[in-house]
């Protein structure tokens, strides 16, 4: 505590934070980022273990006859059905499967109202299937989903054939068994995703503005937990676990290690992101592949949007996962559909056993492997280093800035140590006398208050107003825009893609349009600074919030934008400026948008690695991205695209002005 | 007893294991709630019924060994209209006014379902469902019967009985024919033989639409996350006329041919934390809701009337009017809950806080601030230098710890004599 009392220690302290703070602000970003991504090394991270010791996994025995004929019973009447229409699905006969097991069977219909008129102008109509399997213990006050998207045999996607012979298959097993406490619901969705979302909005009775359920004609309980099938009929070499849900949402850690705890169980090859763990602990190479598979979770939980229907669970305080089933191409050893429906059935039986709802472990944790994993407590750390790198900016920043200077008493000792940090600035005598001194100097009536004038955060106002008026520009451009293409003639995509890149350079000359008559060529008269101080303090703040939420897209934030936001500066200088400009195109939400877009076409399985279509990927990923961006916003509510306008964007757009300043 | 002590007029008690499906099974003989429902008419003597609710579910717990004790005033309520006595019929009146006589009726509710682990096939018999044919009748009981409902095996064409039952009967309610088929149990065990009463079906059963009971109700929780959330509860009227229902304390007309909704939206609080049940993240029951309401019709309805104790009572029932009351589902509805490890976190976190803050304040609070003289103060090297010669002069003579305590002592009473001005 002597940093409290000795007022002389503390100067010092202060003074060589305040000659250090570059050095000190590189250093907390380059250790943080190391640290983060050195959490994928195993001695660093935890091994998975189950907190909620009532799933009892893998205790039960199974129940399952050791010749699941009946399983293969329904595949082969399945495969028969798909195969006499391969555009539609064979709904009434899954119907009627399900009714004939005895079990309470529904359809639920449901209508898309297309957010963008244009593409189809008629309301799109889907029609869900589910069953109620009723525990013949319980007052159906807790209920279980296993879901499947319905597909078609033409679909492009994973088949989900299998999954539903397998969803019949115990369907009829289950219901011979007495130890069911709570029921379980059969659900199949139309339309995958939306599908899900109409169910789960008709169970629960929410309502949204584009997917407009029917009401729904049973129910059962409080849903615990749900598992999802995309299970193609045969050949399944190995089976992927998916987790990533809307708003980059995660299950809790226990369901995922259940799931991965019976595959093993079973023999089943379980993968995460298709990548299995490696085989050799605590290596150089293993660090490099759980690395890779970290990256990848992140990837996809940063995009906010639902790697599958499980996703959209988790906003109800459901847990869900997928399980996916990948084909081999040729040549492996396969298992059988069986196999599946045992993994299946184990973990139903495990969830049946919860006595509470899933709470004991994590809901906020990465990935680096299927058994090993970092929880919030490890990750945030090395998070917390890399915002911090901003936040000392932002204390040593506003300490040079001219408010801070003219508030204090001891202004001119404030000049005395900007003068010393930022000598580079004064080599030019030419330079040294504009800006904001010039004007001061020049006036010849007080000048102090002239300076006081253009120093307060009121100067800086505008600016961020401006900015915060261009997100929702931004925000609520496609509706706008697509309101008109029918009559341009153009694609719904499109539109949106060149809609948005014009409110985007729009947005980008704002600094121009804010720029003073009195100040020569195009510059702006505020204080830098303060600017970039008000710009870093709104970065720190959406970082931080962002990252309780959505780690991932935290992370790929900070990492991109922190080592450009913090080092900027005004300059006179027209090389050092545009320099600057290029490097905040380069993490400006479009930019980054790009970047993402590349990667995504990088990494596509039948990418050439030709750097031409590498760039005709990427576009057309770009506007594939930013489409299903909003249809995601539009029919799951989901985030991404407002947190972009609203909190990105308008970040970002103050930093764009902080060069056009002179030092 | 606790009959007297209590002062009871009537006592309900029902235990549920499951839920009564009307939609699909019509009505119950006796309706019951999911889980227990314990309901009572106390005499108009009792004065403090609070108290001798609590005195009597403390011993109905320990009679029936169960935790019914738990049913304190926070899951009670005193309905108005919902829950009517018997109507009293004039022998057991006049028994009750000189002496303690009690009615007692049990009942036991069970669904089974025949088609399981039987592929398909509906065929049942006593022996299969109860694991044993019924070898005897009550020794106390004048007559024990078994009906079958033949309802809807008019023609015999479904399933065919054996044995032959004892006679055929039709009841006739409100205008609604029924059919039973009633086996004696006394002329078959009297005899010596054991009554398995089985029935052989002709085709495995087809799934398909039932027809609805007249009036049945769904209800469920709506709304997601912690802070807001909602019950709805659906009351469909299948039968063309209006029909009014107590519905709790709420007084919806039912239109015919309808549903009415009722729903209503709550708050979901924080609770105090003794207040929280072992198994907290599991949730909260909420009670089934009643639906009290007079049928005009007899269709799917078997249930006994206020008046009458066994079925043969109800054989030509000419009355218009049929009381129902039906029980919806019970609902878990979850409840913002803390995370129950932060107990200890926040100690460890107070802990660590007093410890640090603690030692600054106490040593910033209790200090003497002493305004030195410039002048005579010597510099941090300076004064190590003294020591430090200080040191190396005495230490080879004097052993060490009278050493230390000269030196605390000499630097004291040097400091006593140079800090002259003192602010405290």
């Amino acid at each position: 505590m002597g940093l409290l009392t000795d007022t002389k220690q503390r100067q010092r302290l202060v003074s060589v934070l305040s000659r250090h703070h570059q050095k000190l602000s590189v250093l907390l970003y380059v250790v943080g980022l190391v640290w983060f991504l050195a959490l994928a090394y195993e001695p660093l991270n935890a091994s998975t273990y189950f907190s909620e010791n009532a799933l009892l996994p893998g205790l039960v025995d199974s129940n399952l006859p050791s010749e699941f004929f009946s399983l293969h019973q329904y595949a082969e009447a399945l495969k028969a059905e798909m195969q006499k229409d391969k555009k539609r699905v064979p709904k009434d006969w899954i119907f009627r499967q399900f009714q004939n097991l005895g079990l309470e069977t529904y359809r639920h219909n449901f209508t898309i109202k297309y957010p963008f008129k244009m593409a189809i102008s008629q309301d799109l109509v889907g029609e869900n299937i589910f069953a109620i399997l009723r525990a013949r213990r319980a007052a159906s006050t807790e209920a279980l989903v296993m879901a499947t998207p319905l597909r078609a045999a033409s679909t492009t996607k994973t088949q989900t054939d299998g999954g539903i012979a397998v969803m019949l298959g115990l369907a009829e097993q289950f219901r011979k068994n007495p130890y069911w406490a709570k029921d379980v619901i059969f659900l199949l969705s139309e339309f995958d995703e939306v599908g899900v979302h109409a169910w789960l909005d008709a169970y629960h009775e929410t309502r949204s503005q584009y997917v407009i359920p029917d009401e729904l004609p049973g129910r059962s309980g409080a849903i615990q937990a749900a598992i999802n099938l995309e299970i193609p009929r045969d050949k399944i070499q190995y089976v992927n676990i998916k987790i990533e849900g809307l708003n980059g949402q995660l299950p809790n850690l226990d369901l995922f290690n259940l799931a991965v705890r019976l595959c093993r169980r079973e023999q089943v090859l379980v993968t995460f992101h298709h990548r299995s763990d490696h085989y050799e602990a605590d290596s150089w190479d293993s660090f490099q592949h759980s690395l890779v598979t970290m990256l990848h979770m992140m990837w996809s939980q940063a995009s906010g949007a639902p790697s599958g229907g499980h996703g959209l669970f988790h906003r109800y305080h459901i847990e869900a996962l997928t399980l996916e089933g990948v084909r081999f191409k040729k040549g492996f050893k396969n298992h059988p559909l069986e196999k599946i429906a045992r993994v299946t059935e184990g973990i139903f039986r495990s969830l049946n056993n919860l006595l509470e709802r899933f709470h004991q472990s994590f809901f906020f944790y990465l990935l680096p492997a299927t058994d090993r994993y970092v929880s919030i407590g490890l990750y945030m750390p090395p998070f917390g280093l890399m915002v911090a790198a901003a936040a000392i900016k932002i204390s040593f920043s506003l300490l040079h800035s001219k408010l801070f200077c003219m508030n204090s008493n001891e202004g001119k000792k404030c000049e005395k140590i900007s003068g010393e940090t930022t000598e580079g600035q004064h080599q030019s005598p030419g330079e040294e006398t504009d800006g904001t001194q010039d004007v001061s100097l020049n006036e010849d009536s007080d000048d102090e208050f002239e300076v006081r004038k253009m120093t307060g955060l009121l100067t800086v106002t505008p600016m961020i107003l401006v900015s915060f008026l261009l997100g929702l520009m931004a925000y609520t451009a496609p509706y706008i825009l697509t309101r008109f293409t029918p009559s341009m003639k153009m694609k719904p995509d499109d539109t949106i893609l060149f809609g948005i890149l014009a409110v985007f350079s729009a947005a980008l000359s704002y600094p121009y349009l804010m720029s003073r008559k009195a100040a020569p060529e195009d510059q702006l008269t505020v204080d830098w600074r303060l600017l970039q101080c008000v710009g870093l303090f709104m970065q720190g703040l959406v970082l931080m919030a962002l990252s309780v939420m959505n780690i991932s897209l935290a992370f790929f934030l900070a990492a991109s934008s922190i080592p450009v936001t913090g080092f900027i500066k005004g300059t006179n200088q027209r090389v050092l400026r545009v320099l600057q400009l290029f490097a905040l195109l380069v993490i400006s939400p479009l930019g980054l948008l790009i970047i993402a877009s590349l990667v995504n076409a990088s990494l596509e399985k039948n990418f050439s690695g030709k750097l031409v279509d590498l760039v005709a990927g990427g576009y057309e990923h770009m506007k594939e991205m930013i489409f299903l961006l909003l249809v995601d916003q539009y029919l799951f509510s989901s985030w991404t695209y407002t947190i972009i306008c609203f909190a990105i964007l308008p970040t970002w757009l103050v930093f764009w002005a902080v060069p056009f300043n002179s030092p | 007893m606790f009959w007297q002590h209590t002062k009871l007029q009537e006592l309900h008690l029902t235990q549920t294991q499951g839920v009564w499906r009307h939609q699909i099974w019509g009505y119950p003989i006796e309706d019951a709630a999911p889980g227990a429902e314990l309901w009572v008419w106390f005499k108009p003597e009792v004065k403090d019924v609070d108290k001798t609710w609590a005195d009597l579910v403390n011993a109905v717990s320990g009679l029936f060994c169960s935790s019914l004790n738990f049913l304190d005033a926070k899951s009670t309520v005193a309905p108005r209209w919902s829950f009517k006595p018997r109507g009293l019929t004039p022998e057991s009146y006049a028994a009750s006014s000189d002496s303690a006589a009690v009615e007692l009726t049990q009942s036991l509710l069970l669904v089974v379902d025949a088609t399981i682990n039987n592929n398909r096939q509906q065929d049942w018999s006593l022996r299969k469902v109860f694991g044993q044919p019924l070898t005897s009748q009550c020794p106390l009981a004048s007559s024990s019967r078994v009906f079958v409902d033949m309802t809807d095996n008019l023609e015999g064409k479904k399933f065919t009985l054996s044995p032959q039952p004892t006679q055929q009967q039709e009841f006739l309610r409100g205008g609604k024919h029924r059919q039973f088929s009633i086996y004696e149990v006394g002329e078959f065990t009297s005899i010596g033989k054991a009554l398995n009463i089985a029935a052989q079906h002709e085709s495995p059963v087809q799934y398909g639409m039932v027809s609805a009971p007249p009036v049945y109700a769904h209800r469920y929780i709506t709304g997601y996350g912690l802070e807001n959330g909602g019950i709805s509860c659906h009351i469909f009227n299948t039968i063309d006329a209006y029909i009014p229902v107590v519905y709790m304390d709420t007084l919806p007309c039912l239109a015919p041919m309808s549903v009415t909704k009722v729903s209503f939206q709550f708050e979901r609080a924080f609770l105090k934390w003794t207040e929280y049940p072992p198994d907290a993240n599991h949730g909260f029951y909420i009670n089934s809701a009643v639906i009290s309401t007079i049928l005009p019709t007899a269709s799917h309805f078997t249930s006994l009337p206020l008046n009458a104790s066994t079925i043969v009572q109800i054989l030509n029932d000419s009355s218009t009017q049929f009381f129902l009351r039906l029980h919806t589902e019970s609902l878990l509805v979850s409840l913002p809950t803390p995370d129950f490890s932060m107990p200890y976190n926040v100690i460890c976190l107070a802990c660590t806080v007093v410890a640090v803050a603690f030692g600054s304040v106490h040593n910033l609070t209790t200090r003497r601030f002493v305004l030195l003289d410039p002048a005579t103060t010597k510099g941090l090297l300076a004064r190590l230098k003294g020591l430090l010669s200080f040191r190396r002069k005495k230490a080879p003579q004097t052993p060490a710890s009278e050493e230390t305590e000269s030196v605390n002592v000499k630097s004291s009473t040097e400091q006593k004599e140079t800090n002259l001005p003192t602010v405290e």
